[in-house]
């Protein structure tokens, strides 16, 4: 049984390790760890429904088109707006 | 060139879409290396507490771009992003770098330092050793650095990452070091303040601070100054909803608190700004945002007042 330790792993976004467990040739066990935590969900918390457009775009500054559109979308459900297509 | 014509085209450039910043940019900065017998900037690049979006900004920059930056002003000797090299070999060269550049390399954080609980909130690499925290990597780093420049909002003053409750007790990275450290802030930053900055450290040293610490050429006068929309301001004409032409103060801009050149600046190769797109100005620039900031859709009289306290943020500590 070896145990290989591959950190970090670059070219990404964020922190990302790698722990594999080899025996004889074939991986028996990987462990991934994004070694970061914030703490999104309690951030969110206490805020004005509305902040979650801008705020989530901080998740993740890849995607955070994505983040503040669904929470957008979150929105227009929850305040029951009647949006059309061109206007979305 | 000299420092004066240098800050006035970094202020000048938002203002013409075209290449003159390059143009003179680089071969200036060439011949100011080739004179000097310097080599380029030696930068080691550490990515904490953030959302990755400042090294995205970083990449749209134009006027220079990207691999102009890469090939004639930095020298990009460590980044999580960026790098080919990974695991223990990232790490030896990480060290290596450290060696060698001892008292000459420029760190650049990207993203607050956890400091609660030892700092395992981020961990920049494990090792056999056991975990590299960002907390203990940018202390040793920061010591041995030239110059230490704090990208995006985190960095500078804890950010988003350590909004309220704050459960990881991220802070800024002048809050962990005992010595000058440059405030590049923004949510994410524009790539040209970045840049420029990074310029301005290349040839002439540490740029002029305003009492934040942040660059005064690119942080000098608020949002509302220089705003398209100001005469509605002037003229006590606001925006219903959001959508309407008029100021968006009634909703929420923090323009009138928020120190940046966005509206003659503006984004993504100098196209737009947030005004330019009826979204308010959520003051991301600013050392309490986005606690600070919220509700964003509030009038500035009626958003939280429970600002973070950091009495000794931005004084350079003894």
């Amino acid at each position: 049984m070896q145990k290989i330790l591959f950190s970090p792993v670059t070219r990404l976004s964020g922190l990302l390790s790698v722990e594999l467990s080899v025996d004889q040739g074939t991986i028996t066990e990987a462990d991934v760890s994004a070694t970061m935590f914030r703490g999104f969900e309690y951030i969110m918390r206490n805020h004005h429904v509305t902040d979650a457009v801008y705020l989530t775009q901080r998740i993740c500054g890849i995607c955070s088109m994505a983040h503040g559109a669904v929470a957008s979308y979150l929105l227009d459900q929850l305040y029951d707006n009647d949006i059309n297509e061109n206007a979305q | 060139m000299e420092k004066v014509d240098f800050i006035k085209l970094c202020q000048d450039s938002a203002k013409a879409n075209n290449h003159e910043l390059s143009a003179k940019l680089l071969p200036s900065a060439r011949q100011y290396l080739l004179e000097h017998g310097l080599g380029k900037l030696p930068v080691i690049w550490l990515e904490t507490n953030d959302s990755g979006d400042n090294n995205i900004a970083f990449m749209n920059t134009t006027y220079p771009y990207l691999n102009q930056v890469f090939r004639d002003m930095i020298d990009l000797l460590y980044s999580n992003t960026f790098m080919a090299a990974q695991g223990t070999d990232a790490l030896q060269l990480l060290e290596d770098t450290m060696n060698h550049y001892q008292g000459k390399f420029t760190l650049v954080v990207e993203g607050a330092v956890p400091a609660k609980d030892g700092g395992l909130y981020n961990v920049i690499a494990r090792t056999k050793k056991g975990p590299l925290t960002a907390l203990d990597a940018v202390v040793r780093l920061g010591e041995a650095a030239q110059y230490v420049v704090a990208i995006g909002t985190c960095a500078s003053f804890g950010g988003a990452s350590s909004a309220a409750p704050n459960v990881t007790g991220s802070v800024g990275i002048s809050q962990v070091l005992k010595r000058q450290v440059i405030n590049v802030s923004g949510c994410p930053v524009n790539p040209d303040w970045f840049v420029g900055t990074l310029a301005h450290l290349l040839m002439y040293g540490p740029p002029e601070v305003d009492e934040l610490n942040r660059p005064k050429l690119f942080y000098g006068a608020t949002v509302h100054r220089h705003c398209q929309r100001r005469s509605y301001f002037d003229n006590k004409e606001y925006a219903k909803q959001l959508g309407d032409i008029e100021c968006m103060f009634s909703q929420g801009c923090s323009g009138p608190r928020t120190g940046s050149d966005c509206p003659y600046r503006q984004w993504i190769n100098h196209v737009s700004w947030p005004v330019k797109v009826n979204t308010p100005c959520i003051g991301c620039t600013n050392r309490d945002f986005p606690d600070g900031s919220a509700p964003f859709f509030s009038p500035l009289p009626q958003k939280t007042t429970s600002h973070k306290q950091q009495p000794d943020m931005g004084k350079e500590r003894p």
